[in-house]
């Protein structure tokens, strides 16, 4: 009996030793990887609204789920430098190869764009949905369109699937960005 | 010296981890799509072997024999997890492309083997150049696997574009089954060549 | 949490994403055991038992003790297998001497197999709910084990067939992998 209490007290003593210096690296450690999602989400916001001045997370439509798998992890309001406002949500929706990350942009009545982080698409194929080629055309989409592919929206050959992934991803969250905006946010 | 610079060798090819005595294939298996992941995946593996068998060799004497295991795993789960945290916190695209390779290193059965087989009872000086030695090799075989990989599945090496713009790269290379063929491959050759030798 | 989903995420962990021909995860023991039969499968219930409990163990701790200390997720999660695995090697020695014997190595095997720790990894990473992270654990180990017993079968064959003698022993066991592993790709449209 005596043995295991000794047992005990040597693991306890080597792991309270072990946490502790891990505690020590990640007090410096943590800032800086903080400091690096807020600089991804930066760039990203940037890359969908170029003139873009400050952003703020709306806490509230957070971690919404929407019909068809579609969740919206994140909503920024984005304060524009001309003074013009829009909102970056941050969704992850079902793909062909698996869930897709993205952000999306609306402002108004139409899409302001949308950068993909991260997705598991077939290389070469469905894996064109980071293409400029692929997402310029939302950009300035009006929110009345249908968004189909092979109606009004240009799929990526061979890649039907991950192009109707992205189209109703966009238009689904669209519902809910009309619905929360006008719905006198 | 003479002693030591044996030890150092005996982990690039006679006793190559990986091509030899097989032992952490998961990591190089998955990471080697492209030779930067390689490098990168050689630094993290080597900083966690390094500093583990430093570690136990320290204070092996004091180790009680039963619990040298868990002991083991905190210094080896420990360095890993400094590992992590400074990948993410420094090289957070890096850390993105490994994933959930840099907290397997802890399991990687290369680190735990040494540790239990030579950390524990040698000296700290013989104890480094064998880690050194071992992550060497372990270098070796996965950057050389990217190598192929990357130069014949990508058309890119280092990032960089190897083939004139019309060559179409065969994608199955980067899948698993490229993975898993060429390492036979690799193991092929190693294994024949040191035959030949004695 | 519907239905469809937790078939989903079962289906998914045992084919589409396999631990072995996907995943590339389980690597040393896989090779180490699949020489015969025999070990192939007493290796996989084990580890299917072992993936099961760490997983119930290890989404417990996590959720319940462990907030605001996630960055000892590696040393905790490590150490409850480690633990587990003694345990259940404990058990087996005094109740089923017969299968602790045939086990023999692999028992501290499966402490390493990074498969496991991997499952428990990636539940906390996609936050599967308790009963979501239940499933992907059962499926997953028991897509390592039909990888296990697959192989078993081509190596048991392959020990009759003319091997070139550059490719005899592991090099041939590499590339029969690398060509199941063709085969699973092909499952890869099969979730939507």
């Amino acid at each position: 009996m005596k043995d295991i209490i000794k047992n005990a007290l040597i693991i306890t003593l080597v792991a309270i030793i072990g946490s502790g210096v891990l505690g020590w690296v990640y007090s410096f450690t943590a800032p800086e990887i903080q400091k690096q999602k807020e600089r991804s989400l930066r760039e990203g916001i940037k890359t969908i609204f170029s003139n873009e001045e400050t952003f703020d997370e709306l806490k509230d439509f957070g971690g919404k789920e929407l019909s068809g798998g579609i969740k919206v992890l994140n909503v920024y309001k984005v304060k524009n430098k001309d003074g013009s406002e829009g909102y970056v949500f941050h969704a992850l929706f079902p793909g062909y190869g698996g869930k897709i990350e993205s952000l999306i942009g609306y402002e108004d009545d139409v899409c302001s764009g949308i950068i993909i982080l991260e997705h598991a698409e077939t290389p070469g194929l469905g894996a064109k949905i980071t293409t400029e080629e692929f997402r310029k055309q939302f950009v300035n989409k009006p929110l009345s369109d249908p968004f189909v592919p092979k109606k009004d929206v240009v799929a990526i050959t061979g890649a039907t699937v991950s192009s109707r992934s992205v189209s109703t991803a966009i238009k689904r969250i669209a519902e809910f960005y009309r619905e929360e905006v006008k719905g006198g946010r | 010296m003479e002693e030591l610079w044996k030890e150092f060798k005996k982990g690039l090819f006679l006793q190559n981890p990986v091509l030899i005595l097989m032992v952490g294939l998961c990591s190089v298996l998955a990471v080697s799509t492209t030779v930067e992941n390689a490098i990168g995946m050689t630094l993290g593996f080597s900083f966690v072997l390094i500093t583990s068998e430093l570690i136990v060799s320290a204070i092996r004497k004091v180790i009680p024999n039963h619990l040298r295991i868990p002991i083991f795993l905190v210094a080896i789960a420990g360095s890993t997890t400094v590992v992590d945290l400074v990948m993410k916190a420094y090289s957070p695209t890096l850390s993105k492309s490994l994933g959930i390779f840099i907290p397997l290193i802890v399991v990687n059965c290369i680190v735990l083997a040494r540790v239990e087989a030579f950390a524990y009872k040698k000296s700290i000086l013989v104890t480094l150049f064998d880690a050194l030695g071992m992550s060497v090799g372990y270098g070796i075989a996965i950057i050389a696997l990217a190598a192929v990989r990357e130069i014949l599945g990508s058309g890119t090496f280092l990032g960089y574009r190897v083939f004139p713009q019309g060559f179409k790269p065969a994608g199955i290379i980067l899948l698993p089954p490229g993975a898993f063929i060429i390492l036979g491959i690799y193991i092929a050759v190693l294994r024949g060549y040191i035959g030949r030798k004695s | 949490m519907s239905v469809t989903t937790l078939i989903k995420i079962f289906i998914a962990a045992m084919i589409v994403d396999n631990m072995v021909f996907i995943r590339y995860l389980g690597m040393c023991p896989y090779v180490g055991v699949t020489g015969d039969m025999d070990s192939a499968t007493g290796m996989g219930f084990a580890v299917i038992f072992v993936t099961t409990l760490a997983t119930v163990v290890t989404w417990i701790v996590y959720h319940y003790f462990m907030t605001g200390l996630e960055f000892l997720e590696i040393l905790v999660f490590i150490f409850t297998i480690a633990s587990l695995v003694q345990l259940v090697e404990i058990y087996l020695k005094k109740n089923v001497p017969a299968l602790y014997k045939s086990l023999g190595i692999y028992l501290p095997l499966i402490t390493t197999n990074c498969s496991i720790l991997a499952i428990t990894f990636i539940n906390i990473d996609k936050s599967y709910n308790f009963v979501e992270s239940l499933l992907f654990a059962f499926g997953a180990s028991g897509g390592f084990a039909i990888a296990l017993i697959i192989l078993a079968g081509v190596r048991e064959r392959l020990r009759f067939s003319n091997v070139p003698k550059f490719l005899k022993g592991y090099p041939i066991v590499f590339i029969s992998i690398g060509l199941i592993a063709v085969a699973f790709l092909g499952f890869k449209g099969l979730i939507k």
